[in-house]
């Protein structure tokens, strides 16, 4: 897992990094009040919502998941992110 | 209370300890700390270091010095407490143990990882130059390794100089920066920031950093200038006026790796990073900025002549001489790309309402349509047109899309100077997505990425609280599906968030549909 940017939050946007998971993946998190967004791209496109959903099938803690202008994202709270990250990671290098 | 982090069973390899927010990265005095870890770490000066031994279990410094120090306690856990604790202190201070304090944020298996810094730097680079243009690639790719190298090179020092700096107390610290100390930096871009004489800075624009030329340099700065230049083994000519001329002709080798988006963002992750690696005490006085002998040195070099250079490392500014080399190349294959005409069109001619120029017979690339038309006025491309490659942004267009360079990135505009089309003639040149929000008579313009525009539900909630309505945003493609809304909840979800009964959608041809709360498509 590499940080390939991070911004600083400003009075649009919060704060995001931008890692890159794998070779075929890409994920951007947003943090906001202690919850982070993920959404993550592959070479099909957005695939937050496939991704979601498969780590809520081998879960027993369901993260939300919304898409809003055609990005999709998955909620999860700030302290899970690192445990979900790593799970996104596996399921992205399958 | 600490909980050590699962790591290598290798007794002299680092251990990593979660407590409170933190992490804590402790190691051998011949540890060498990744990029990730100088780059991310926080404070741990002398009474921090205290206060954070004397939290410790008694267990856990005891492993501490089983692992790290010269001479361990042995086996024996009755040693005196205290003692134990000085000694671990002791030690940290002199940097025969060292810790690295990080946000709880930064993985572990990150903080474990072997140097990363010059890996990092070429998948970056690595995903630049794979998404470019065939013709461009090797050239960006051999800038970008020589770019790589000079960062590499400079962390070793930076890590150096922060290993020293981060072991002192603040106020210690605090004398040190205001103190500018910048005698460790033996380039030329210390002396010429301090002149004030940088013509192109980095200016951060909502989400990226973009180069402006800054104004030109006064007769009174001339002299000084010309001395500085000359110390650095430049060339310079005898008026101000040339001198000006140099550094525009500079300027002008640069423009073409700015216009261009990969090579820009090739140029700006060098430059920002090259702002990271500075050690921590000089940072104070660096920007992400292009300073003036590297102008000078790429019109001189442009012109064929050679450089001596500054120093044995042959260093001009921030970069090599190799890099400057590679720069002039890249700067002339980009200006035969941009020149190459993108397809022969049909001697019939297809019709584009007037735009073909030149020949009869062959339509130009759109950045040629748009420099040879600029005194002739050319009227607005539609989005099909510019979609298909027969015509060309407006220079109000250009100069809108100048201001979005990526993704995220955002403007406010008065409503008269934009309009739905707009949205989607940039669609068609960008390929990306574009939203459009409307409060009063300000608009403001998101821009996204080829799948979506990726701001959150709170985001947009509270561009809802500050008053804006979700007007549209585009769908890149041509096909009528690509005016259906996206699924339940998606983009039916964002007229929930602005509680709204419909919105629009531009694709990139111009065509466009409103849809609304109970359906993805309205107007069909």
């Amino acid at each position: 897992m590499q940080l390939l940017k991070e911004k600083a939050s400003n009075g649009l946007l919060a704060k995001r990094e931008w890692w890159s998971l794998g070779d075929m993946c890409e994920a951007m998190i947003v943090y906001e009040h202690g919850k982070c967004s993920i959404n993550i791209t592959g070479d099909s496109g957005d695939i937050s919502l496939t991704i979601g959903e498969k780590i809520n099938k081998e879960r027993s803690r369901k993260y939300p998941t919304t898409v809003t202008i055609d990005s999709g994202f998955i909620e999860v709270p700030e302290d899970e992110l690192n445990e979900v990250l790593s799970l996104i990671e596996n399921l992205c290098c399958q | 209370m600490e909980q050590r982090l699962p790591g290598s069973t290798n007794p002299r390899s680092p251990v990593v300890y979660a407590r409170d927010n933190y992490l804590y990265l402790i190691a051998g005095q011949d540890y060498w700390p990744t990029y990730w870890v100088a780059s991310h770490r926080d404070e741990m000066s002398g009474v921090i270091v205290a206060q954070f031994v004397n939290d410790l279990q008694i267990d856990t410094v005891h492993d501490i010095l089983d692992r790290y120090s010269q001479t361990p306690p042995s086996g024996n856990h009755n040693y005196d407490p205290l003692s134990l604790r000085r000694e671990l202190i002791q030690l940290i201070q002199l940097k025969k143990i060292k810790v690295y304090k990080l946000s709880r944020l930064h993985y572990t298996s990150t903080l474990m990882d072997i140097n990363n810094h010059l890996t990092s730097d070429l998948n970056i680079i690595d995903r630049v130059t794979h998404r470019s243009e065939e013709n461009l690639l090797h050239k960006q790719l051999e800038l970008s390794q020589e770019l790589s190298t000079i960062l590499s090179v400079r962390w070793e020092h930076k890590i150096r100089m922060d290993d020293q700096f981060w072991a002192q107390a603040w106020y210690n610290r605090l004398l040190v920066v205001t103190g500018g100390a910048l005698n460790s930096i033996g380039e030329g871009i210390a002396g010429l920031v301090k002149l004030g004489a940088v013509v192109i800075e980095g200016v951060y624009d909502a989400s990226a950093y973009q180069l402006k030329l800054l104004g030109q340099l006064s007769q009174g700065e001339f002299e000084q200038v010309g001395r500085e230049l000359v110390k650095l083994g430049i060339d310079t000519v005898n008026e101000v006026e040339d001198l000006q001329q140099q550094i525009q002709q500079g300027y002008e080798i640069l423009e073409p790796l700015l216009e261009d988006e990969k090579s820009r963002k090739l140029l700006m992750d060098f430059l920002s990073g090259y702002v990271d690696s500075v050690p921590y005490v000089e940072k104070g006085a660096f920007a992400v900025s292009i300073p003036l002998e590297v102008l000078i040195a790429l019109a001189t070099m442009g012109a064929g002549a050679a450089i001596t250079a500054s120093n044995a490392a042959r260093r001009v500014g921030q970069f090599s001489t190799r890099a400057l080399e590679l720069i002039i190349e890249l700067s002339r294959a980009l200006k035969r790309f941009r020149q190459k005409p993108r397809f022969e069109a049909p001697a019939s001619g297809k019709k584009s309402r007037g735009k073909v120029t030149g020949t009869n017979d062959t339509i130009t690339s759109q950045k040629s349509v748009r420099k040879s038309n600029t005194d002739k006025t050319i009227s607005a491309s539609s989005p099909a047109e510019i979609y298909h490659g027969f015509g060309s942004l407006s220079k109000r267009q250009q100069d809108l899309l100048d201001q979005l360079p990526d993704s995220l990135s955002n403007v406010k505009l008065n409503k008269s100077n934009v309009n739905v089309t707009d949205l989607a003639a940039l669609t068609a040149q960008t390929g990306d997505e574009f939203a459009l929000f409307t409060r009063g008579s300000q608009r403001m313009i998101v821009r996204g990425n080829q799948y979506g525009v990726p701001l959150t539900r709170s985001e947009l909630a509270e561009l809802q609280r500050q008053g804006f309505k979700f007007s549209g945003h585009t769908h890149p493609g041509t096909s009528d599906i690509t005016l259906n809304a996206s699924g339940t909840p998606g983009d039916r979800e964002v007229l929930r968030i602005f509680n709204q009964q419909q919105s629009l959608i531009l694709n990139s041809s111009g065509r466009r549909s409103v849809y609304d709360a109970a359906t993805d498509r309205r107007v069909p």
